[in-house]
């Protein structure tokens, strides 16, 4: 068993400023950081762009499943809840319609020059303040009524009949098939 | 192969995994949970002081997750400024001048704000989501695929929409447009 690396003071700081160039090097170069790449996507022309997202899912279900059998990492997840998430997501993805911009994503196309990015981050920035507001109403309604999800499961063997990973690894394997034989993958070079 | 690594896009084969590997290492380096919503709400608070006092205040507390983010926006620049796409642009829309101003602005705060809303509900970011749905978190899976289903169910509906608007060739619609078009070219 590996022990898990803890990193503290300098030496984390470093390692986070450095993984974040590695992000936003691989956003830029994904050609996810812009909003044309994002709302191609979501209407299922930019292949790249969805294959992109599905082949980090399953490398990192089957890296994740690796990395924490051998103790190198643990399971880090905030209690999720079924409705937040639901509302959340699709109110997320109706944002995105507009948008075309995650916050990550926002970051990384303001560094590669999309001056609208600024504009998607100062929406974000208003959102705050006004979720502020009506936390205290949503603590007496949404989340009194709504339900606790599960917390992550831990399997021992990833090829067990009791492991969700395999299930979740399988589809992702069809649908990434899917698309490169229906729309193509191939990486779409900006005007 | 002529692939010119620094210049041309990364195909998906490479990027999956590399965004994948700097999960789990973000996971492992960090020992917490990765997603951004945290901040996000500090350079938010930030900015609602400076604007509030009128005065800039003492910059937050450099944690990881800040430095995370401007290695995000560092990490952007190299890239772009290699592969020879950084330019400053601004909005994308054809039409009219007020046109061009008026559509990025209502849909970059409108959008932002939506998405920002939506991710403070679910309680994290679509990164901390997909941190999430590796780790085989049943919330961070329902978030994506609401924030897919939601986002792109509308957005497939109305590229169609917009493509049967289109006159078919040989109907008397492209014929007049064509006409139009024509119009004024001198002889």
């Amino acid at each position: 068993m590996i022990e898990p690396v803890v990193l503290s003071g300098t030496p984390l700081l470093v390692a986070a400023l450095l993984i974040g160039i590695l992000i936003g090097m691989t956003l830029v170069k994904a050609g996810l950081a812009s909003r044309r790449a994002i709302l191609g996507a979501l209407q299922l022309k930019n292949g790249n762009a969805i294959t992109t997202m599905l082949a980090a899912l399953l490398i990192g279900i089957v890296l994740f499943f690796a990395a924490r059998n051998s103790g190198a990492v643990e399971v880090h997840t905030h209690t999720g809840y079924f409705w937040a998430s639901i509302l959340g997501g699709a109110l997320c993805g109706v944002g995105l319609l507009f948008a075309g911009m995650t916050p990550l994503t926002a970051i990384a196309a303001l560094g590669s020059g999309k001056l609208q990015s600024l504009l998607v981050l100062a929406g974000m920035a208003l959102a705050l303040p006004v979720v502020g507001s009506v936390s205290d109403a949503l603590s007496k309604t949404l989340y009194r009524w709504d339900m606790a999800l599960n917390d992550p499961p831990e399997p021992e063997l990833f090829f067990a009949v009791d492991n969700p990973a395999l299930y979740l690894a399988g589809v992702l394997i069809v649908l990434i098939v899917l698309v490169h034989f229906t729309i193509g993958d191939k990486p779409q070079e900006e005007k | 192969m002529n692939w010119n690594f620094l210049n041309a896009k990364w195909p998906f084969f490479l990027t999956g995994p590399l965004l994948a590997l700097l999960i789990v290492l973000s996971l492992a380096l960090f020992n917490d949970n990765i997603g951004l919503s945290e901040s996000l709400t500090a350079v938010s608070e930030y900015c609602d002081d400076a604007v509030a006092n009128r005065e800039l205040p003492d910059a937050p507390e450099m944690d990881w997750r800040n430095l995370l983010l401007l290695g995000i926006l560092i990490g952007a620049v190299i890239a772009a400024a290699a592969g020879k796409t950084f330019h400053l642009e601004f909005g994308d829309d054809d039409g009219s001048a007020v046109g061009k101003m008026l559509k990025p602005i209502l849909r970059g705060i409108g959008g932002g704000f939506l998405v920002m809303l939506g991710i403070q509900l679910a309680g994290d970011s679509v990164w901390g989501a997909t941190a999430a749905a590796v780790q085989l978190a049943p919330g961070g899976w329902i978030f994506l695929i609401a924030m897919a289903l939601a986002g792109g169910v509308p957005a497939i509906l109305i590229s169609q929409r917009g493509a049967g608007k289109q006159p078919t060739a040989g109907t008397r619609e492209s014929t007049q447009k064509n006409k139009n078009k024509n119009t004024g070219k001198k002889k």
